[in-house]
């Protein structure tokens, strides 16, 4: 079951179309990655999501519901942070803390002490007087001690340093630990999120590239390296950034699926030694950014 | 409503700063006001005026302060953006806007009543009198936060709140004025087109109930827009709203034909058709004399003659007075020429001596004869002429008090004595209630509490002076007292509104001349020598939390004894046994009486 799903969403500003046609699905348990540089539409999908915007055309539903139809019953089982987000800063933690609890009927206050200690946070101290990462802390403190099914956390990592970011990352995971809760994370750097997720959706310029689980994207991704291919060789199909130099011939391969990959390589090659490279998030994310923009590139010409 | 109680707590508490500022403002008002009731220095007028001036300047900053409040109030959980704490917290817009509602309450309701409170409380207010109060506090406050509620719901910072605030306020007045501009000269237009157009009569009565509908259009259209930006947050039908309301409130400014005025104007203000026939039933006129005076030097500024018509009412009710409001007097002759004038209000409303139980003071008639002599005597540049004094209760009437160029021509004047025409008047009456509002001993300091008006003579100086007589040019002996009286009063909504000088302007730009009128005075009586003293001088107001407090200060002269030849003489001790005593005369009904003479012979 999928706690998000969008079919065909589009929104608009004006004529500016920040997200196109998108069809996406966040399966219920699951920790999603969002990706896609700045600009790709990650914050305005979140957004139409939590019902802070309305979509241009398509539809979107969160916990089973259209997303402009969200309300406080909804509300109760999604923690949203965001890197936007304003927050009441003139009030300490503990009042933060203090505020939201009434909101939330199912708010477990043995959850919201342990959290306290874990993230190491000043309760007194007014959320203007935090460090960035500890205002990020502090706010998803506030959306986690009534568990909720759903967690949004957008661009959560920005303006963090890396041990702040580590420990960020380090907080999500207890926390995930500590039930079956379904976490959105979008984000534009891959390598923060690669901990975390076990799906990953990309979006670049509105449109999204891929939607799948970590494992089957690093799974059919491989950075392959031929040494001694035959002078006229052809990129087989699936296969991307192909380049040629001297003897080395390197691609990347979108379709690998193990042994029947391999076999139809060295029909390709022939007799050339063949190596094929598992592929980080990362890198997979980036060789999808390069080709995105290369087509972009070439549609402009 | 334990979750919206949760919400204006946090409020409340985000808040206290601003809102203990706002409450030491609506404080300093109660201060201002406290200290006007009863410091010493209430004798000094310039002192009271600047005080006045502290009190309105408080009460601007005490609206604009809970204006910008407001803001702050409902931007702590902003309505406009994406990036809204509350909007992704399990909290209803319904449910957000009742918290906003309560906490206003409470900051703009029952806050500044609890201050106003013990003001009320000295002033002698009684539970009536409060609960009089509150609406007037609550609903000068509900305007400001309405108004600060538009504004707020579709900005989301101070700075945007100002600037939207600055152009609602341009767009506002623009509007207004043209609206204006615009019905008062429809108005002018369809009076000249009778019969024509629908002719629509405006009367102060139908631009007050045009001004309350048009304010509870704009108030519907500001509910309309708040309650829509927390429920459903849809700015961009906001502008429709707002234009509709605009529309709407322009058709009402320039075509709404009812007059609800009756609802807020006390009944008794309003003389009746009825009431007016029954009390002028019996009540005659008839010509006592006229007199036409022309000055023998034609180079003379007063070389116009001048024609003055004296007449007698009969049958005025007892204990009323009479007044002349308007006229019309044609004199005609057989061949058909006329001379026709048209005049404004003449005759006095008379004074209040039958409610204060004092004869009519008749002029000494040693006195009388000198004036006449001395009249006579005088260099045609002199003065006015003759006066006209009969002992009718209307006085003297005729030409004297109409409008300017309304005398006679030399040929005319000459024609009216050489041959009396058939002379007609048809004039408007008013029929006018004195009454004693109070009367209180001279002894300054003391404070007196009559019903729930406040009395205190702040100074009582009397003076013994030289001055210069100014018909004999001799010096002579005045006896003179200077006092000041403060006192405060209860005032109702409808009267303080009233008191705010653009309705006030409003008003008489409509009807210059108004049904409800009231003549106030101030005087120095003596009962156990029958007369009295008028005072001089000046009086200033300030409304303070709806209480009215004014100071008097005027200068009273003892009567003076005739002693012949120009000389005066002012009673010996006369202030030793005198009460202040204020007056008042309320208009009770109005009427027409015509009145035709055959020959109209003047006396010269």
């Amino acid at each position: 079951m999928n706690i998000i799903e969008t079919h065909n969403l589009t929104r608009r500003f004006w004529k500016m179309e920040a997200v196109h046609g998108l069809d996406l699905a966040v399966p219920e348990g699951s920790v999603t990655a969002l990706l896609g540089p700045n600009g790709a539409g990650k914050s305005t999908t979140i957004k139409v999501l939590m019902n802070l915007l309305q979509p241009t055309s398509g539809d979107a539903r969160v916990l089973g519901v259209d997303s402009r139809r969200l309300g406080p019953r909804e509300f109760a089982q999604i923690g949203y942070v965001s890197e936007n987000q304003q927050q009441p800063l003139w009030m300490s933690v503990q009042q933060l803390l203090d505020y939201c609890r009434p909101f939330y009927p199912t708010w477990d206050r043995g959850l919201e002490r342990t959290l306290l200690a874990q993230f190491a946070l000043p309760p007194e101290r007014k959320l203007k007087h935090l460090s960035r990462g500890m205002l990020m802390k502090a706010v998803l403190l506030s959306v986690l001690p009534y568990r909720p099914k759903l967690l949004v956390l957008d661009e959560p990592f920005s303006g963090l340093d890396a041990l702040m970011r580590d420990e960020f990352v380090r907080g999500i995971l207890e926390v995930s630990a500590l039930g079956n809760w379904t976490v959105l994370v979008s984000s534009h750097d891959i390598e923060e999120v690669e901990r975390l997720a076990d799906h990953v959706a990309l979006l670049d310029a509105g449109r999204l590239r891929l939607s799948e689980s970590a494992e089957t994207l690093q799974g059919r991704f491989r950075r392959v390296e031929v040494t001694g291919a035959p002078a006229g060789a052809t990129p087989p199909p699936g296969a991307i950034e192909w380049e040629q130099a001297g003897g080395l011939t390197r691609f990347i391969e979108t379709g690998y699926a193990g042994e029947a990959t391999e076999r139809a390589w060295r029909e390709r090659f022939g007799g050339a030694t063949v190596t094929a490279y598992p592929m980080s998030l990362r890198e997979i994310f980036l060789s999808f950014a390069r080709t995105g923009r290369g087509e972009a590139k070439i549609a402009v010409a | 409503m334990n979750l919206v109680w949760h919400i204006v707590k946090k409020d409340l508490r985000r808040l206290w700063v601003p809102l203990a500022l706002w409450s030491l403002l609506v404080a300093f008002q109660v201060v201002v006001g406290l200290t006007l009731l009863w410091s010493n220095r209430s004798a000094d007028l310039a002192w009271f005026d600047r005080m006045a001036d502290y009190s309105h300047m408080l009460l601007g900053l005490d609206l604009l302060f809970a204006y910008v409040l407001v803001a702050a109030l409902v931007h702590d959980d902003s309505l406009v953006g994406s990036h809204v704490f509350w909007r992704t917290r399990p909290l209803a817009g319904g449910r957000l806007l009742g918290a906003k509602l309560l906490a206003a309450a409470l900051m703009f309701g029952v806050l500044p009543v609890v201050i106003w409170l013990p003001w009320w409380l000295a002033c002698h207010y009684g539970w009536r009198d409060v609960l009089g109060a509150v609406p007037e506090i609550l609903g000068m406050h509900a305007v400001v936060v309405m108004a600060a509620l538009l504004v707020a719901t579709l900005t989301d910072t101070l700075g945007r709140f100002l600037a939207w605030t600055i152009m609602l306020a341009i767009t506002l007045a623009t509007l207004g004025m043209t609206l204006m501009s615009l019905s008062h000269g429809a108005y002018w237009w369809k009076s000249q087109a009778h019969g024509a157009f629908k002719f629509v009569e405006s009367t102060q009565g139908l631009v007050e109930s045009r001004a309350v509908l048009i304010f509870v259009v704009l108030l519907a259209v500001i509910a309309i827009v708040v309650i829509q930006q927390f429920v459903a947050r849809r700015p961009a039908w906001v502008f429709g709203q707002v234009l509709a309301g605009f529309v709407v409130a322009a058709l009402i400014a320039m075509q709404s034909p009812w007059d609800w005025s009756v609802v807020w104007r006390p009944a008794q203000e309003f003389p009746k058709f009825e009431q007016s026939v029954k009390l002028a039933e019996n009540i005659t006129l008839s010509l006592d004399q006229a007199r036409l005076w022309q000055s023998p030097d034609e180079t003379s500024k007063w070389s116009q003659p001048r024609v003055a018509v004296g007449l007698v009412a009969g049958g005025v009710p007892e204990g009323l007075e009479i007044y002349g409001r308007f006229s019309e007097q044609t004199w005609r002759w057989a061949d058909g020429s006329r001379i026709y004038r048209v005049g404004g209000p003449f005759g006095a409303a008379g004074s209040p001596l039958k409610s204060l139980g004092l004869p009519i003071q008749k002029m000494d008639p040693g006195y009388l004869k000198w004036m006449e002599e001395r009249r006579l005597s005088r260099s045609p540049d002199g003065g006015w002429g003759p006066s006209l004094y009969s002992e009718i209760q209307i006085g003297w009437g005729g030409a004297r008090g109409l409008i300017p160029g309304a005398s006679m021509t030399r040929a005319q004047a000459a024609r009216i004595q050489a041959e009396p025409p058939a002379y007609t008047i048809n004039a408007q009456f008013g029929l006018v209630q004195p009454e004693v509002q109070w009367e209180l001993p001279i002894l300054s300091g003391d404070r007196h509490w009559i019903d729930r008006v406040s009395l205190r003579i702040a100074q009582a100086l009397q003076r013994e002076d030289q001055q210069r007589n100014f018909s004999t040019k001799k010096m002579q002996k005045v006896s003179s007292m200077q006092i000041a009286v403060i006192e405060s009063k209860p005032t109702s909504c409808v009267e303080g509104l009233k008191a705010l000088p653009p309705l006030r302007d409003i008003a008489d730009w409509y009807e210059p001349n108004p049904i409800i009128r009231e003549w106030i005075g101030h005087r120095l009586v003596n009962r156990d020598r029958g007369n009295f003293s008028e005072g001089y001088g000046n009086q200033l107001k300030v409304r303070i939390g709806t209480v009215e407090l004014s100071e008097l200060t005027a200068e009273f002269h003892a009567p003076n004894d005739w002693r012949g030849d120009g000389q005066w003489e002012s009673q010996p001790h006369w202030f030793e046994k005198v009460t202040l005593v204020k007056t008042t005369a309320h208009e009770v009904a109005r009427f027409r009486r015509e009145l035709t003479v055959a020959r109209f012979e003047t006396q010269p």
